[in-house]
């Protein structure tokens, strides 16, 4: 506390007690006193909130007034007469040559002081104190002034305890205006609290929508602080803490007996608690605890600070939660709309393989047909093939979207053979070249995935190249691996494209109005790499693109 | 007379399908793969119909029927498709022609064949 608080007063205070003095002076010299005036001087004094001792040369009291009686604990009819000694505690000099003394040292000044009451108590004081002279200098008294700062301590002490709760409150609030996104908020939040009030201060929240508590942080003084976040982490079929989370009231205990259940596992070291419910939105998120090992350290300003404070975590806590739920409903709305895009052009995809089904059942039907019923079989089954593959892409889209892994079965598998198929199955649309690799050459895949993404890459190479270009495929052995290649000299793709070439429902700024799911692409590299291999693809605008896929080779005696 | 009718279409057996069909009918039918080669053969040749697939590589149906009706064929275009939108069919109509969606055939054979025997078209060239 600082002294400068009380001089101004005490400095007024001064020049009343001379004015006092010379008002008693003037009593004692002319000895000119009325009932009426005496009773006025006597109200004046009472009214005082100083408590006033007026004294003879020889330190006795000769006059008092009410703030004294109070003071000293006793009324004055038992105060005249008595020494100031008596009541005299620290700093209180209580003989009037030692004011006389600190007058001529220059040090009689206001000061902290102590008067001792008759029961044996002490009160601190500011002290103030004067020697009564007559005007030729002879000594007739002192006047101590007393003012009570048992009070003022008081206030001064809660001032700063409501100064220091209201910054706390302000820096808590700082900590979660930003939102309340990880753990790590939370924990700053109780050590900021810890830090202040020298409470453990602890934090239980409870799942989602739940009973139980799913995350505890706990900041303070050890071993407090682990025992309790231990307590709170066990979740408690009774006691304080379920009683909290349940019917979000809070809990005061501020002298704990041992006894008293807190939480499932006791803590017998807890002596003084609040437990408080975080409470947004009508529902109990969880609780914040103030704990202190000894009795009487939490008290009714810790209660209200615990519930201030758990109102703003709870609000953060809220917000948070919204945000969550909101963030949720985002991915679930684009998920959707991805879903009804992925649909929407799988529908239309489907209609072409049809019309060219209804198409090739109409020739089978005419009289004169000059095709034989064996090419119509193959156109059949080829359009079927398109169709089971169009199902088959968003069987495994859906399959990857929910997580589960694509069903394969590896194996080793002769890449020259595979190849082959590729060349024959795609010959009615296209010239194939095929680089062939030595018959040997196994690479480790399951045999239909493979033929399914290098159908993929051979189907785009096709669609994305002139009629009169063949399409080359070929396969190499590569220190360890076998690299497969699908090369056209078709349009190309435009080098911002390349790097999102692989990602669902893309498709390339050039080709982005031809048909398709903007699926194939993907699809392959998700069966590549669920093969552990690997894909890429280097292109140039106008020259053509070349993809390579990469997969373990196999070894197999020959 | 014989009725002369260019297919485009990029799908191979779709457009056999098409050619197939329209050749049993007694007329005589040209195929195109894409619109390039589609607005080539015009140039050179009359024809009393066009079936155009809309979604093709390169040069888009559409965009096709349009150079063709700036560059001053008069002849009946049919759009077969299985993108037919509202607005695709709304700028067929504005640009003279007709829209099948994919896979009635059976529309398209009816309409063209309602078209070419009627006499309502006649073909001619842009040059």
């Amino acid at each position: 506390m600082t002294e400068g608080a009380h001089l101004g007063p005490s400095e007024r205070l001064h020049q009343a007690l001379a004015q006092l003095a010379d008002v008693q002076l003037l009593l004692e010299k002319e000895r000119w006193m009325s009932l009426e005036t005496e009773l006025q001087f006597a109200a004046v004094l009472d009214a005082m909130s100083d408590a006033l001792l007026i004294t003879d040369p020889t330190s006795r009291l000769v006059r008092v007034n009410l703030a004294a009686e109070h003071l000293l604990g006793m009324p004055r009819e038992q105060l005249l007469g008595r020494p100031v000694a008596e009541f005299a505690g620290q700093g209180v000099p209580p003989r009037l040559w030692d004011l006389v003394r600190l007058e001529q040292e220059g040090t009689l000044t206001v000061k902290e002081a102590s008067v001792r009451r008759p029961d044996g108590t002490t009160v601190p004081v500011s002290l103030a104190v004067a020697v009564v002279r007559t005007p030729s200098g002879k000594v007739l008294g002192s006047v101590y002034s007393l003012r009570d700062l048992s009070q003022t301590q008081r206030l001064l002490r809660e001032l700063a305890e409501a100064e220091a709760r209201w910054h706390l409150l302000a820096e808590v609030s700082d900590d979660l205006i930003s939102g309340l996104e990880t753990r790590a908020d939370l924990g700053r939040v109780c050590q900021r609290v810890a830090g202040v009030t020298g409470f453990v201060c602890g934090i239980a929240l409870l799942a989602q929508g739940g009973v139980v508590v799913h995350e505890v942080v706990v900041a303070g003084e050890e071993p407090l602080r682990t025992g309790l976040e231990q307590a709170l982490a066990t979740n408690p079929p009774g006691g304080a803490l379920r009683a909290v989370l349940t019917r979000g009231a809070s809990v005061h205990v501020p002298a704990r007996r041992s006894d008293y259940p807190l939480f499932a596992e006791e803590l017998p070291e807890i002596r003084s608690v609040v437990l408080s419910p975080l409470e947004a939105r009508g529902e109990i998120l969880g609780a914040l605890v103030f704990a202190a090992g000894e009795p009487d350290r939490i008290g009714g300003a810790a209660l209200s600070l615990a519930e201030q404070v758990g109102a703003r975590i709870a609000l953060a806590l809220g917000h948070a939660r919204l945000h969550a739920e909101l963030a949720q409903l985002e991915a679930a709305r684009e998920a959707d709309s991805l879903r009804h895009e992925l649909f929407s052009a799988v529908t239309h995809d489907v209609l072409t393989p049809i019309s060219a089904i209804k198409g090739a059942a109409k020739v089978l039907a005419l009289e004169d047909r000059q095709v034989s019923g064996v090419e119509l079989a193959v156109l059949f089954n080829r359009q079927a093939d398109h169709l089971q593959r169009l199902v088959q892409g968003i069987l495994d889209f859906m399959r990857i979207q929910e997580g589960r892994p694509l069903s394969l079965q590896v194996k080793p598998v002769e890449v020259r053979s595979v190849l082959r198929e590729a060349a024959i199955l795609f010959a009615p649309q296209r010239r194939i070249e095929v680089e062939e690799p030595d018959g040997g050459l196994h690479v480790l895949a399951d045999a239909e995935r493979l033929r399914q993404a290098l159908g993929n890459l051979i189907s785009n190479a096709v669609k994305y190249s002139q009629r009169e270009t063949p399409v080359w495929i070929g396969a190499r052995d590569s220190s360890g691996r076998v690299e497969m290649w699908v090369r056209d000299q078709g349009t190309g793709i435009a080098p911002g494209d390349l790097a999102h070439l692989f990602e669902r429902f893309f498709r390339g700024s050039q080709e982005r109005r031809s048909q398709g799911t903007g699926l194939g692409l993907y699809l392959t590299k998700e069966i590549v790499q669920a093969m552990g291999g690997e894909i890429s693809c280097e292109s140039k605008p106008g020259r053509g693109s070349t993809f390579t896929i990469s997969l373990p080779r196999a070894e197999v005696a020959s | 007379m014989t009725r002369s009718v260019l297919v485009v279409e990029d799908e191979p057996d779709v457009r056999f399908a098409i050619v197939t069909l329209l050749a049993g009918l007694g007329w005589e039918i040209v195929e195109a793969e894409d619109g390039e080669r589609a607005i080539e053969l015009v140039r050179t040749g009359a024809f009393d119909a066009i079936v155009l697939d809309h979604k093709l590589p390169g040069m888009q149906g559409m965009e096709v029927a349009r150079t063709l009706r700036w560059g001053g064929y008069r002849g009946f275009i049919v759009i077969y498709s299985a993108y037919l939108t509202p607005s695709l069919e709304q700028e067929a109509t504005e640009l003279g022609a007709w829209a099948v969606g994919k896979p009635d055939l059976d529309e398209l054979l009816d309409l063209l064949t309602e078209t070419l025997h009627s006499n309502g078209h006649t073909g001619s060239s842009a040059s």
